[in-house]
């Protein structure tokens, strides 16, 4: 099931499936190793909508919600 | 020759720089820190070589102001090799810089720091393997304790000029397209193939540097169209998959894994960075961090201004100040007391701790829980690493701004960041408010600073409302500084202020002291009164010192002194005078050298826009106070 990064739960690993955004935000997540087909796991989340802390790679990540919004992922 | 230290953010470029050429460079544990190139100078095997610090940068296809200067740096600059510097506790990110760099075919070594944070994480890397696969040397280092770092200086010494061979080639149905392009350039930069590649990642430095015919328009058209349909994804972005992909790969070959050491970061972060208990925390440190400053401050300005005060009655009884020279002696004396006994007892601490917090790792963590709020006010939380900088000094936290993604946050970045309490406005706060009226109203002073910068960001955002571009940012492992690293940074700051600072600080008395014997301040003060007397309500001889926090903001404090004949201001000023004084100065006018960073990143029209506006704010604030000021003291 396809959900938003935002969504998704602490302590689970997901799969990139889509990028809902232009060639600037998909080269700007690029460079933090945010590809199609790629893993993340999420380590924790900020309160009042704040940015999601993941792991890509054994490097972690501060991912603003606005920006979670547009990766679609799938639980692994 | 020329060394390039090329590489992403925070793997410890600037480390490396400064073991080499001694501390020239801020190092922090934040990606960012550094938004310029330093340059430096270095004898090896008897010949002189420079280095070049570079901005960190994930690609040399920018994302922000910072990395464009890399780029436009090894676009534009003759070097002869490169050096480029990765974080091997991020290998396989890092990696795909390194494949972007090696399609340039120039010069270049690979140097893998931070071998202690692999190893910490399970990670050991076979150089030889790695090097194998790459046709270029690898050396490993670590960069804050210096090991590795003259071998990595040998193999770029003697591998500098030799033109290196990329063997490393993408999937066949890509590298064909990246031939048909080249068949069709003309003019290239490097070499056809690294140009054919960047025009398919539509880059648009090099789009705008080699002049495309008609006949290469078309064919790259089409190829794009093909590879859309053929993979799915922005032909654009095509090569970025692929270099992923390899590096991914080469780092599986490359690396042997095993049980990583207990994860100190993680657990840290579970308290700092708790929903909860990470906010606690976070008012805990800054509290904590202020209340540092003005515990240690206090006591030992006392300590000092005594001590000067007696050697200027001393000096007094034999040149009195009715003298030309007395005149210029005491200013002199002023001057050296001030800077020592109101300054650097203040400076001291803070620059230590805002050190030690950039070092640990703290400032991204920051940056992940305000996030948020920050939303609140047009910005997010990548802003708040140049706002928190402008506590030690406004003009690095300008620059900084480099770091932001679009024009729009950059101008309010900036424009707020010049409303944050410098240290030198803080020693203003804890020497006068702090000193007067207590540590809790210097408090307050903060407090207001914040609202007023939340509600400037919440204004800037009314009159510009383009959407910011969300934060993204990594966040580094904790590393605890060394006493060496820390003291040498420390000094580093602290130097500017006393070559610097000191210099301006008594050629200032010096002044204060001389136009005072010609009876010219008077003049300037009565000039001065509608603002001071009429709307603030101070006593009209404070207005010359106005004229000196121009050119730094403390002067105001320290000629305030001189300008009203004693330093037990409390005799001469009430509380309420005192409040309404600093919170003016807190507010008007940045400094010079601000304005110069201002007009450097912003342009003019921008920068006198924010001075205007600091203006009108300080008038606002200093004004409000003096009538609440009446109804409370
Ligand atoms: N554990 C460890 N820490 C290191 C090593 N080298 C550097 N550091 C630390 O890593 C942090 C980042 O170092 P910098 O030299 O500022 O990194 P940079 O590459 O210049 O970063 P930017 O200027 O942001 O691109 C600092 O806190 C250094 O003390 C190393 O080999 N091992
Ligand atoms: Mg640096």
């Amino acid at each position: 099931m396809l959900i938003s990064l935002s969504e998704a739960e602490i302590g689970k690993s997901y799969r990139v499936v889509q990028l809902h955004g232009g060639l600037n935000f998909q080269r700007r997540i690029a460079a933090m190793g945010i590809f199609i087909g790629g893993e993340i796991k999420i380590i924790r989340k900020a309160p009042f909508k704040g940015p999601l802390l993941v792991d890509i790679n054994s490097s972690v990540v501060a991912v603003g919600r606005n920006i979670a919004f547009k990766i679609h992922v799938e639980e692994i | 020759m020329k060394f390039l230290l090329v590489g992403q953010p925070n793997c410890g470029k600037s480390t490396l720089f400064n073991q080499i050429a001694g501390y020239k460079a801020i190092e922090s544990n934040f990606p960012g820190t550094t938004v310029s190139y330093t340059e430096s100078k270095f004898i090896l095997n008897n010949e002189t070589i420079s280095i070049i610090d570079l901005p960190g940068t994930y690609t040399i296809l920018p994302h922000d102001y910072a990395e464009k200067v890399t780029r436009d740096y090894i676009f534009k600059n003759d070097f002869d090799i490169i050096i480029n510097v990765l974080d091997a506790s991020t290998l396989s990110r890092g990696l795909e810089l390194t494949l972007e760099l090696l399609e340039m075919e120039k010069p270049m070594i690979l140097v893998l720091n931070m071998i202690d944070s692999a190893n910490a994480k399970g990670i050991t890397i076979d150089e030889n393997e790695l090097s194998k696969i790459l046709n270029i040397p690898v050396v490993k280092t670590i960069g804050n304790k210096g090991i590795g770092v003259e071998k990595a200086l040998e193999t770029a010494y003697s591998n500098a000029k030799t033109k290196i061979v990329n063997k490393i080639t993408f999937r066949k149905d890509i590298e064909d397209s990246i031939l048909k392009i080249e068949k069709c350039i003309k003019q290239f930069i490097f070499n056809k193939r690294f140009t054919a590649i960047k025009l398919l990642e539509e880059d648009d430095f090099i789009q705008g540097r080699v002049e495309l015919c008609g006949e290469t328009e078309n064919v790259l058209s089409g190829i794009k169209k093909e590879i859309e349909n053929s993979h799915g994804i922005n032909s654009a972005m095509v090569i970025s998959y692929e270099r992923h992909g390899l590096a991914m790969d080469i780092f599986e070959r490359v690396s042997k894994f095993s049980k990583p050491k207990k994860n100190f970061t993680k657990i840290v972060d579970d308290v700092l960075m708790h929903p909860l208990w990470g906010y606690f925390f976070l008012v805990i440190i800054v509290f904590t961090f202020f209340n540092i400053v003005f515990k240690l401050g206090q006591p030992v300005e006392g300590w000092l201004t005594t001590i000067f005060d007696n050697l200027s009655h001393l000096l007094e009884r034999y040149f009195p100040t009715s003298q030309f020279i007395g005149s210029i002696i005491s200013g002199t004396i002023n001057g050296l007391s001030a800077g020592i006994g109101i300054a650097l007892p203040y400076i001291f601490p803070f620059i230590v701790g805002l050190s030690f917090l950039e070092d640990i790792g703290y400032l991204p963590r920051i940056a992940f829980l305000v996030d948020a709020f920050m939303h609140k006010i047009g910005l997010h939380g990548k802003s708040i690493i140049p706002l928190i900088t402008g506590y030690g000094c406004n003009v690095p936290a300008i620059l900084s701004t480099r770091n932001m993604n679009n024009e729009s946050d950059k101008f309010k970045t900036a424009f707020l960041a010049t409303f944050v309490p410098c240290s030198a406005r803080t020693i203003v706060i804890m020497g006068l408010v702090g000193y007067y009226l207590g540590g809790n109203m210097a408090l307050l002073i903060y407090v207001i600073n914040i609202f007023v910068i939340a509600v400037m960001g919440k204004l800037l955002t009314k009159m510009d409302n383009e959407p910011s571009p969300g934060l993204v940012i990594e966040i580094p492992t904790y590393h605890i500084p060394s006493i060496k690293s820390l003291s040498q940074k420390t000094w580093f700051r602290l130097k500017d202020f006393v070559y610097v600072a000191f210099p301006i600080i008594i050629v200032s008395s010096v002044t204060l002291s001389i136009i005072d014997y010609f009876k010219l301040t008077d003049w300037i003060n009565r000039l001065l009164s509608p603002i001071t007397t009429f709307i603030l309500g101070l006593p009209q001889k404070v207005g010359v010192t106005l004229i000196f926090g121009i050119f730094r903001k403390e002067l105001t404090l320290i000629m305030l002194n001189q300008a009203l004949g004693t330093d037990k201001i409390a005799t001469v000023m009430s509380k309420t005078q005192i409040l309404v004084f600093t919170l003016f100065i807190v507010f008007y006018v940045p400094c010079v050298s601000t304005i110069a960073a201002l007009k450097m990143e912003l342009g003019t029209k921008k920068t006198v826009l924010i001075t205007v506006t600091t203006i009108l704010v300080a008038l606002v604030i200093a004004f409000s106070a003096r009538i609440i000021g009446t109804f409370v003291y």
